[in-house]
Order: C-alpha cells, then structure tokens, then sequence
C-alpha cells in the first residue's frame, strides 16, 4: 500500500516538473506565445473551450464517427475472422487481398475516397472501417485457432450442436484474443477518425486541429490535442473495462484480482 | 465379470502423408483385438508412438479406423455417451468454476435433474475436493483439476470411463494421491475403466488386467492379468507379487 502511494506521489510531482520546465523555458527564452505558449494559457484556453462547448459539438462528432465505424469494422472484421479460422479454403481465398490491404497505409486512402465519396461521413467511415477490420481479423483467427485441440474433442464427446460448440466454448476460448485486437483497433480508429477529419471534414476534434494550426493558434492547436488525447483514453479505458469483465478468468487478470 | 463392454476386433489405423504422387503411409495401428468386460479396469500400457492414444481415440469415435471394427454394448443415459473421457490435461473451461465446470456435460446435453447434481456434489466428495466448488481452474493445482475433470467424465454416471494418460503430466507424488483417488472413485462406483498409460507402475496398481502394447507398427504384444488383490493401497506396492508383475511387463517393452 505504502509503495502504491509513493508512486502516485512522484508521478504528480512528474507532473508539476515537467510543467515548471516548460513554463521556465518559455519564460528563459523569450519564445512567442504562437509558437510555444505558456502551461496558463494553454490551461485558459482548454477550460474556455469546454465551457463554450467547442470540445463537446467537435468531439461528439468524432466519437460517433469512430463509434459507428468501430463497431462495423470490428463486426465484420470477428465475422471475417471466425469463418478464416474454419475454413482453410475461405482463408486462403481472402489471405492475399487481406495482406495487400493490410501492408497499404490505409491513410493513403483517403484522396482516393474524397474522389469517390466527397467530404463527407462515408470517406471518415470507410476509414475507420477499414483501420478497426484488421486488427479483429487477424485475432479472432489467432483466438480461434489457439485453442487447444482436447477442448474440440470434448465438445465432440458430449455431441455438441455446432451452435453451442461455438458459443459455450470457441468464443469464450478466444476473447483474450479478440480483445486484444479490439484494444488494437481502437487505437486505429481513434487515429482515422483524426486523419480523416484533417482532409475530409469540416467539423470534428481532427478538423479543429487544421483550423488552430492555419490560424495559428497554438493555444486553440495544444487544448484541441488535449481533447484527442481524452477522447482516446476514454474510448480505450471503456473497452479495457468491457475486457476486465469479460476476462476475469483470465492470467493476464490474475496479477490485479488476486495481487492486492 | 463376463458380459463383454467394449469389444475391439481387428482394429487398423493408417495414417496417410505427403502428395499425391508421392504418398507415405505409416501404419499406426495394426490388427488390434481385445475385449473389456464389465466392471473391470483395464490399461493399455506401451512406450510413446505404440498408437494407445490412438486407439482410445478410434474407441470413443473421435477416430475413424481404417478398418476392423469398436462395438460398445452399454448406452448411456438420454442423450449422453456411453462413457466418460478424461484427457491428458484437464481441458476445463477457465470462466466457470470448478462445479460448474463438473456440470458443464448437462449444459451441452440440455438435460440435467436434481439427482444429477447430487450426483456431482457426492462426486466432489469422493474426488476430496469439498470446498473447491466454487474456484475457479486457476486457482487449483494441476492434480485438483485433474480431479474436477474426473469429475466432469463421471457427472452424467457413463457406465465407462475412457483414460488418455490422465496423470501423465503431474509429479510424481501427485501422481500417486491421484492414482489413489481413482481407484475409491472405481471401488465405490465400479465403471468399466479402460486407462492408457506408459508407467508400468501405474498400470499395475491400478488395473484387473494389463494390454501391452508395442511400436512399429503398434500392436498389442501380450494381455497381462493382474492378481493382485482389492481393495488395494500404497502397501502392494512393497509386495513381491507386484514387484513380479512389474518385472515381467518390464521385460516385454524392453
């Protein structure tokens, strides 16, 4: 217990450190307020925009973009994935076009999309679709095909439907797995819905980013980085909660339920 | 202890490799036969490679055989197989507890009666695993839930118990509280047994009669009976009837 608070302790001091350096190197050096403004200013600035509901409008707009097309890239990429690890023929049918997809930086998509789909929702979506489908992909076939062969043999024994093989054992037997890709793919989200919003959007936290940085508003550009730095946390620390619950049983949860 | 169980007639198993044009075959099992009556405790004991796990696989149908023929004259209750199978290791399910992991058969089965889980509760008693009802499999110790898997095998009361090197992977001193286990649970419920193993000790504290198997390709070299008498403990072992029985099982696999 004593250990848990020294480590609290020092890393708000980190903290106050690491802003005192930058308000005294600010300070030292004369550096102007657009290019490196004070910790105060970029604070003022942060709290003004939350007050005035900037943050709020900008960032409801990409956390429903990342939302939605979160949940349908990881859909399809469980889907994708579940039918790869049962079928070899499917698997390999898919396999090249999957690698070629996956070694393309999917950000070097976007022109292409705002040729074919504009400025608006679709190219963002499609973005996001397509950074969240990979990682889901490529764990929910490594969950699947991890799973040792005695648990498959069993399920045979007490001749199980295909239904409950599936849903009592198979995904239960792979959540460590897909949860980790999910963890995976929502960092990638996170980071398309930002770079779709930077040359596809004219709203949206990725979209304020541009507009503070052609202003150049460094106070506007800090505070808008802040709130994409928040927003990550958020939606990461949601779906390591969904994790905590779900894995419980699981080694890598053992350290914190029975550890302290 | 006549009425045949299990009945093995001519039991081949080949597995094929390779392309097309260049296939290999390696005979795995050749020409197996033997019976198993009921209420005994037979084991099928050979070196690593001899096919035994094979075998019990091609018997509880998770094989095919490339010929010859498994008949199995019991039937178990409802929906339920007619035996119980307890791997190498425990195969439980790490999100449900040690009980409902025992109940799990009943999940599948979509049938389970009051006396079914009494039925499991005595089960937990006879396994000496009263109070672990509700842990979870990471929080027992590699003996324990071999136990629960045991357990598990027995819960919907199969008239066999089918064995694949069950304790192959504890320790020795494990091994033998285990080998203990077992045979209360086989004193006091009586299930036809048959036990794959490659410690000759173990199959011959344990079992009626012995199936020694060899390699290359796998085959039943000789039927062993052991004489000695139940209900037996830790103390047969320092007999000189075990010690003979050991010797001459020795001196087949050599």
């Amino acid at each position: 217990m004593g250990k848990k608070i020294f480590i609290v302790i020092l890393s708000i001091v980190f903290l106050f450190v690491f802003i005192g350096f930058w308000k005294g190197y600010v300070t030292l050096n004369n550096v102007p307020a657009f290019i490196l403004p004070p910790p105060e200013a970029v604070a003022q600035s942060f709290v003004s925009l939350i007050r005035d509901g900037t943050f709020f409008a900008e960032g409801w707009v990409t956390l429903y973009t990342i939302i939605i097309g979160f949940g349908i890239g990881s859909g399809l990429g469980f889907f994708a994935g579940y039918f790869s690890a049962r079928s070899r023929v499917f698997e390999e049918i898919i396999s090249p076009y999957v690698m070629l997809i996956q070694a393309t930086p999917k950000v070097s998509l976007i022109p292409l999309f705002v040729i074919w789909f504009g400025l608006g929702m679709p190219s963002k979506l499609l973005l996001i679709v397509l950074s969240a489908f990979f990682p889901v992909m490529i764990n929910t076939i490594l969950g699947m095909r991890s799973i040792p062969e005695d648990y498959e043999n069993l399920m045979t024994i007490l001749h199980a439907s295909e239904r409950s093989r599936v849903l009592k054992m198979k995904i239960p037997m792979a959540t460590p797995q897909i949860m980790a890709g999910l963890k995976i793919a929502m960092v990638q989200s996170v980071i398309g819905a930002i770079v779709s919003e930077w040359m596809a959007g004219d709203q949206g936290l990725g979209y304020l980013l541009v507009y503070a940085s052609s202003l150049y508003d460094a106070n506007l550009l800090m505070s808008a980085i802040l709130a994409t730095t928040f927003l990550g946390l958020i939606l990461y620390w949601s779906i390591e909660l969904v994790e905590k619950r779900l894995l419980f049983w699981h080694e890598s949860r053992v350290a914190f339920t029975e550890g302290t | 202890m006549s009425e045949i169980i299990v009945d093995v007639k001519n039991v081949r198993k080949i597995f094929t490799s390779g392309t097309k044009k260049e296939r290999k075959e390696f005979s795995a099992l050749e020409a197996v036969s033997f019976t198993v009556s009921k209420g005994e405790f037979v084991s099928l004991l050979g070196p690593s490679g001899c096919g035994k796990s094979t075998l019990l696989k091609i018997i509880s149908g998770l094989l095919p055989a490339s010929s010859g023929a498994v008949s199995i004259s019991e039937t178990g209750a409802k929906k339920a197989p007619p035996f119980g199978f307890v791997f190498q290791d425990s195969v439980l399910l790490p999100w449900r507890t040690a009980f409902d992991n025992a109940l799990f058969p009943f999940e599948i089965m979509g049938s389970k009666e009051k006396a079914d889980e009494a039925r499991v509760k005595e089960l937990f008693g006879l396994a000496k695993l009263n109070g672990f009802e509700s842990s979870y499999p990471r929080q027992l110790s590699g003996g324990m839930k071999q136990r629960v898997s045991i357990v598990r095998a027995l819960s919907y009361n199969p008239p066999i118990l089918l064995m694949d090197e069950p304790f192959g992977a504890l320790d020795a001193i494990t091994r033998d509280n285990l080998n203990n286990v077992l045979l209360e649970i086989w004193e006091s419920t009586r299930k036809t047994v048959l036990f794959v193993t490659h410690s000759i000790s173990e199959a011959v504290y344990l079992s009626d009669r012995i199936i020694v198997m060899g390699t290359k390709p796998g085959r039943v070299i000789k039927e062993v009976p052991v004489n000695l008498p139940r209900p037996r403990n830790e103390d047969v072992k320092l007999t000189p009837e075990f010690y003979a029985s050991v010797k001459e099982l020795r001196e087949l696999l050599k």
